[in-house]
């Protein structure tokens, strides 16, 4: 049977899913069971990390200030944030990469999630008050908050992009930014007061892959390798979805689409009340200093 | 402007496919070198088309496409999809069907079809659809912003009329090209 599966692993799929379940047990739209634990990385300002079924992610921000010139007169003034995120795709998860330079899949999903988290965080509500003007004339550069995101994959066993993007959200609802406070000479240092991140939405998504004419939800890495096309749904707490990437070989019409939403949307309930509950059962814990050595 | 190099030699051994062409997309901006966001539009590109290619009828070789931007006014990667659809056929590889794409995006609560730059830049949402000429249905879907299911689904009836006007352009433009 080991054999069977190994040598004609498309055929070994099919025979289950004429009968609509998979290998593993799961019914089609089976999502394998989730787990979040926030705040592992004491290194880190905020941590999260995640498991859904084997695959499991990390996700570790540190947090920073930068000093970011003011433009000219009339141009547009720079933002007061960014969450910048880097997902990393290495052999140690899994025998598909190798070292070297990103891969595409760490380079596309990368690029999914900086979209993403560009529209999480509204910096102009947590801008860093600067020194007083009129002490020093024309203000020729201002402090900005950089929220710099490391996402680890730790192992891979299919639909990273879903536990991705609950690492992320975990993530940022851990941090704990410290206000910031200037001294007389205009050096900054972190206060003792800290503060939570309010995020503007509450993403979550779920990865589907096609074989045929089924639709599985979130696939194994095993059914990663035969699908002909995947699609992922992202969907928020206010009702709306912040993208829908469909790729692949096999057209699909416009109800299994509809049923794909429909199926994210209620995961996302579920994922949203399991970030909730994990953040209350965690303890405030003391975080380092920004500026200390 | 889209290049169409092969069926050749695989550049890069470890590429190599037994069974089958393997289709490598290059998306080169106007200025500057591929960013992250270059790739993903690659690998949009990239699936488009790969359904559409005979690729088994050239095993071990590589079909490479070249898209290169040479002025860029909103829309981009819809229009690279049909035009790496014509260099396709104008380079003579073997294909299924045919791809179109269009762009879609919801301005002020407004669908507009093919959005400039501007456009773009002040829309809730932009969607870029392909299908393929035999079929109805999405191939590829990619979207940014925030929409409503509802939005999608208009957006998604839109599409395919629009594909199908983009369908008898190419028809048009390849009937011109051998009618001589």
């Amino acid at each position: 049977m080991e054999a069977f599966r190994r040598l004609y692993p498309s055929e070994f799929y099919r025979k289950f899913l004429v009968h609509d379940i998979r290998p593993d047990g799961r019914a089609l739209y089976k999502i394998r069971k989730t787990t979040i634990s926030v705040g592992s990385v004491s290194s880190a300002d905020g941590s999260a990390f995640v498991k859904i079924g084997n695959t499991s992610m990390v996700a570790g921000i540190s947090v920073e200030l930068g000093s970011v010139p003011i433009p000219a007169k009339g141009e547009e003034m720079p933002p007061d944030g960014h969450v910048v995120v880097n997902l990393e795709l290495l052999p140690l998860c899994s025998a598909k990469y190798k070292p070297g330079k990103p891969s595409e899949d760490a380079q596309v999903m990368g690029e999914y999630l900086n979209d993403i988290a560009k529209t999480l965080i509204d910096f102009s509500s947590i801008a860093i008050k600067q020194k007083s003007e009129t002490e020093q004339g024309e203000q020729k550069a201002k402090w900005v908050w950089f929220l710099n995101t490391s996402i680890y994959c730790i192992n891979h066993d299919g639909n990273i992009f879903d536990a991705s993007l609950i690492a992320l959200i975990a993530a940022l609802k851990d941090v704990k930014l410290p206000v910031i406070e200037f001294g007389e000479d205009g050096e900054v240092f972190a206060g003792e007061e800290k503060f939570s991140l309010k995020l503007l939405h509450v993403p979550t998504s779920l990865t589907f892959g096609i074989i045929d004419d089924y639709i599985l939800a979130d696939p194994t890495s095993e059914e990663e390798t035969l699908f002909n096309g995947t699609i992922t749904v992202i969907s928020n707490d206010k009702d709306q979805f912040c993208g829908l990437y469909k790729t692949g070989g096999t057209p699909l019409s416009q109800e299994s689409l509809r049923e794909c939403m429909d199926r994210a949307k209620t995961r996302g309930v579920h994922v949203r009340s399991l970030i909730s509950k994990k953040l209350d059962q965690t303890d405030p814990k003391q975080r380092k200093n920004l500026m200390s050595p | 402007m889209v290049a169409i190099y092969g069926p050749m030699e695989v550049q890069r051994q470890t590429k190599e496919l037994i069974d089958r062409a393997y289709i490598e997309v290059i998306y080169k901006p106007r200025s500057g070198i591929a960013s992250p966001a270059d790739k993903e539009k690659e690998k949009y590109i990239k699936n488009c088309v790969e359904a559409a290619i005979l690729s088994t009828l050239h095993p071990r070789t590589e079909i490479s496409i070249v898209v290169q931007v040479l002025n860029e006014d909103g829309s981009i990667v819809s229009t690279a999809v049909n035009a790496a659809c014509l260099a396709l056929i104008d380079a003579g590889i073997p294909m299924k069907n045919m791809i179109a794409a269009t762009t879609i995006a919801y301005l002020d609560g407004d669908l507009i079809l093919d959005p400039t730059e501007k456009e773009e830049k002040e829309s809730s949402s932009i969607f870029t659809f392909a299908i393929h000429s035999q079929s109805d249905g999405t191939l590829a879907v990619r979207t940014k912003g925030f929409f409503s299911e509802d939005e999608f689904n208009h957006a998604s009836e839109a599409s395919q009329g629009a594909c199908e006007r983009v369908f008898s352009f190419l028809r048009r433009s390849l009937e011109k090209k051998y009618a001589e």
